[in-house]
């Protein structure tokens, strides 16, 4: 093993570790949160609406993540090319576009749908009586939401959301796919000239392994520190 | 969507890549076969009692957890066969679909072996006392009560296995293989990527529709299996 390589290699990382930082985080906070928005609808069967995102849940729990990537990528801004050069606006710019904003799009519909079943159990974990108690006392239903309900589904939902969250910044490697250098990219651009993929490599998986330890820690340590409020759920 | 998303263009295109279809069955069943045996192994260790070898199996599914698939395709596709060669082993005669399989069995062996390891544990250990009290041996014991039982705990998560399996097949394209996607991929090169939306919603729905019939697959097979057995598992 060619330790210069390593050494030369890791304060280069830097961009490239960001990328992959800020492509799972974006997609982790943009996710959850349209996650949660179906989850509620879900749970509350809202007419027509709730039809369409059990099909849209299925539909992107189904397909691998790389199809809808390729698709955010290549169609996406084709279609795009194609619309404006009918109304005659110019189309530079719109293919082979390496901001972040393709793979994060791509992954916060698909974590969208996998989150929504991970806050949609934790919904439904929380009795209905409690929602009926809290608007017994005056409170209005999003009051209610916000006051009683999610504190509690939340702290249900997290160790679901620790395994959610590490699949992304696995799942952020396919990103490499959509002309955005991140970890997995940067690897193998580095490596390819002298075929030095086992340094490069042996570095990310490393990197990747200290990730997935760091964060699941950290979410057991959330899980710990919000544990305190699971008390009240138990008894019922 | 105007006149450059052409529906009528989808089935064709799907047709198309169907012909791929085959060789994505062959990935899934032989990395199924092979993360079962790797994962039966790795369940064995971990519930074998001995810290060491429960170690050994815990380092490796998290170690797998840890791991985009990606990257191991690429480790097993690019470093190992050098090492292999080194050692006298010739990979160059190995198929791309070969490497797929070998990194997909690989990193399901860790689902695998988890599956078995908590639906083994599922089943309340007073069952062996009771099958030893009525004068059963060991195997026999694991065979006729223990098995059937953690089976069924079992069948649902394994259902959830081969979905993940399957959709991890996509990325055979990484290196080239042929498989649903590999084929899309080849298909809009010829195209000179036109009509790529349309490829692309094609696959997604050969996906998608694979991934229904597995999952309903299952369900029926998991109520099958545990018709009458709700009082044993309690």
């Amino acid at each position: 093993m060619d330790f210069k390589f390593i050494v030369q290699m890791i304060p280069q990382m830097a961009p490239a570790l960001e990328n992959t930082f800020l492509i799972a985080v974006v997609s982790a906070v943009l996710g959850w949160i349209l996650g949660m928005v179906i989850a509620l609808i879900r749970t509350n069967r809202v007419r027509v609406l709730a039809r369409i995102l059990t099909v849209y849940v299925s539909f992107m729990r189904s397909v691998p993540l790389i199809i809808i990537m390729f698709f955010t990528y290549f169609a996406v801004p084709t279609l795009i090319a194609y619309y404006r050069v009918e109304h005659g606006l110019p189309v530079e710019n719109i293919a082979g576009n390496t901001s972040l904003v393709c793979p994060i799009a791509a992954m916060t519909l698909s974590e969208a749908a996998f989150s929504s079943e991970t806050f949609r159990s934790a919904l439904s974990a929380i009795p209905h009586d409690q929602m009926e108690a809290a608007k017994s006392v005056g409170m209005t239903g999003i009051q209610a939401y916000f006051r009683i309900i999610f504190p509690q589904a939340f702290v249900i939902a997290l160790p679901n959301m620790g395994g959610l969250f590490i699949g992304l910044i696995k799942n952020s490697s396919l990103a490499y796919y959509s002309g955005v250098v991140e970890v997995t990219g940067f690897a193998y651009t580095l490596a390819s000239p002298t075929y030095q993929f086992l340094e490069a490599f042996f570095v990310i998986a490393l990197l990747y392994e200290a990730l997935s330890f760091v964060f699941s820690r950290l979410f057991r340590i959330l899980e710990r520190a919000f544990g305190r409020y699971r008390t009240g759920i138990v008894l019922q | 969507m105007g006149n450059y998303f052409d529906f009528s263009k989808i089935p064709g295109l799907m047709a198309s890549t169907m012909q791929a279809f085959p060789t994505t069955v062959k990935l899934v069943v032989w990395s199924l076969i092979f993360s079962l045996l790797i994962g039966l192994a790795f369940a064995s260790l971990a519930l074998s009692g001995n810290k060491v070898l429960n170690a050994v199996a815990k380092g490796y599914v998290a170690f797998m957890r840890g791991m985009p698939t990606l990257v191991l395709i690429f480790i097993l596709y690019f470093v190992v066969p050098v090492y292999l060669k080194k050692a006298g082993i010739n990979t160059d005669s190995w198929s791309k679909d070969m490497f797929i399989i070998i990194t997909l069995s690989l990193s399901s062996a860790a689902n695998m072996a988890e599956m078995m390891r908590s639906s083994y544990l599922a089943v309340n250990r007073y069952q062996w006392e009771a099958a030893y009290s009525v004068g059963m041996t060991g195997f026999d014991v694991f065979r006729r009560i223990i098995f059937p039982q953690a089976f069924g705990v079992a069948i649902p998560i394994l259902g959830n296995n081969i979905v993940a399996l399957f959709k991890a097949t996509s990325l055979a394209f990484s290196i080239g293989a042929l498989d649903l996607f590999g084929k899309v991929k080849l298909i809009s090169g010829r195209l000179y990527g036109l009509n790529r939306a349309e490829l692309y919603l094609g696959v997604a729905v050969i996906y998608w529709v694979v991934c229904v019939l597995l999952e309903w697959a299952t369900k029926r097979a998991e109520k099958r299996y545990t018709r009458g057995r709700k009082a044993l598992t309690v």
